[in-house]
């Protein structure tokens, strides 16, 4: 299974196989997980909000420019553009707030990158209020997600 | 931005009473609703990286019910109840006699009894926070979440950083003496422009 990775808020890692990538606790922040399926060469980045307002600081909390800063990375250590394939999880709304919903403006922003790249998106598990812990095989490309379920139980499923 | 390298010991001591001020007043109150004594531990004050957070937590994946409420007037922040399931359900019991058997599933009332414990927990606590400071400060709605406490923690973590990368917390343990070992957790979040607000009113900067 090769080793794992624990991502942060706000970090990404880009790995080649076998490397099993994970992060915790996903409210709000939306886990994108890229894959180069010939190479498998990936990467997951955690993101917190949509849009940097400056280019300062911790720029991979960022929708943008964080996506296009791992993309970067996978090309850079021989991964192929047009072969990475996308997943996604994340982007609850775990307070019941009106109006502001910062999960659902973090996918939109993340699929309008996503098509802006030509990378497609193979499978999401996004929106609804309950966070999600997520593990991604980097050998197969499956997306392992965990959410608190009916009874206390942690529910586990596979995207 | 990092706090790290922006607080000195004064000023997290500082904090830290106001920790031990707000959540004295949370504890009496909560005394107060279910009729046995609380105790209060010593307040921590950290400065964790939001990277790091999932380090802080002993068992990030725990099912915790969660009270927040947000702190707002002249020193915004967000404010947090936290109770692991089992001490959650034995509250609920304390109020309206008897124990849910699902967190997950709790009916109206259940829900309202928990949420409102924690509403008023908080409220003390922003009381308390503005006699000390004399600043004006106000609870907003409380809402309920019962979700993993790792998300939990983050989610609100991440709604007072704003422009930071790492977060400051003020966290009190609560026990109930005789009550069947009920720990409750509370936790609050300053925002960046109110630390300076505050340390003023104590006079230093």
């Amino acid at each position: 299974m090769g080793t794992k990775i624990i991502i942060g808020i706000g970090e990404y890692a880009v790995v080649s196989n076998p490397t099993v990538l994970v992060t915790l606790g996903l409210g709000s922040c939306v886990g994108v997980c890229l894959r180069d399926k010939r190479t498998k060469i990936g990467g997951m980045i955690h993101v917190m909000l949509p849009e940097a307002k400056n280019n300062s600081g911790k720029l991979s909390k960022y929708a943008i420019p964080g996506v296009k800063i791992m993309v970067d990375e996978i090309v850079k250590k021989g991964g192929n553009l047009r072969d990475l394939e996308a997943k996604i999880a994340g982007g609850a709304s775990m307070f019941q707030t009106k109006g502001f919903n910062i999960g659902k403006r973090n996918v939109e922003k993340i699929k309008e990158i996503l098509v802006s790249l030509r990378i497609p998106l193979l499978a999401e598990d996004t929106g609804k209020n309950r966070a999600r812990s997520i593990e991604f095989h980097l050998e197969t490309g499956e997306l392992f997600i965990k959410k608190v379920g009916g009874k206390e139980k942690i529910e586990l499923s596979k995207i | 931005m990092k706090w790290k390298d922006r607080l000195n010991d004064m000023q997290l001591d500082v904090l830290k009473e106001m920790g031990n001020i707000g959540a004295g007043n949370a504890a009496t109150a909560l005394s107060n609703m279910i009729e046995k004594n609380v105790d209060i531990e010593v307040p921590k004050v950290r400065i964790v990286d939001l990277s790091e957070l999932y380090k802080v937590l002993k068992s990030p994946e725990e099912i915790t019910a969660a009270t927040v409420v947000a702190v707002k007037g002249e020193a915004p922040g967000k404010m947090l109840m936290l109770f692991e399931s089992k001490s959650a359900k034995k509250l609920i019991s304390f109020l309206i006699g008897q124990e849910p058997e699902d967190l997950t599933k709790l009916d109206e009332m259940q829900s309202s009894v928990l949420m409102e414990i924690g509403n008023i927990m908080c409220s003390s606590y922003i009381i308390a926070l503005s006699n000390l400071t004399s600043l004006f400060l106000e609870s907003g709605v409380p809402t309920l979440a019962v979700d993993m406490i790792g998300a939990i923690i983050s989610e609100t973590s991440i709604l007072a950083a704003e422009d930071y990368d790492d977060v400051i917390m003020v966290e009190n343990l609560l026990k109930i003496r005789d009550g069947g070992n009920v720990n409750g957790f509370m936790m609050m979040f300053p925002e960046s422009q109110s630390l300076g607000k505050m340390f003023s009113k104590f006079g230093i900067q």
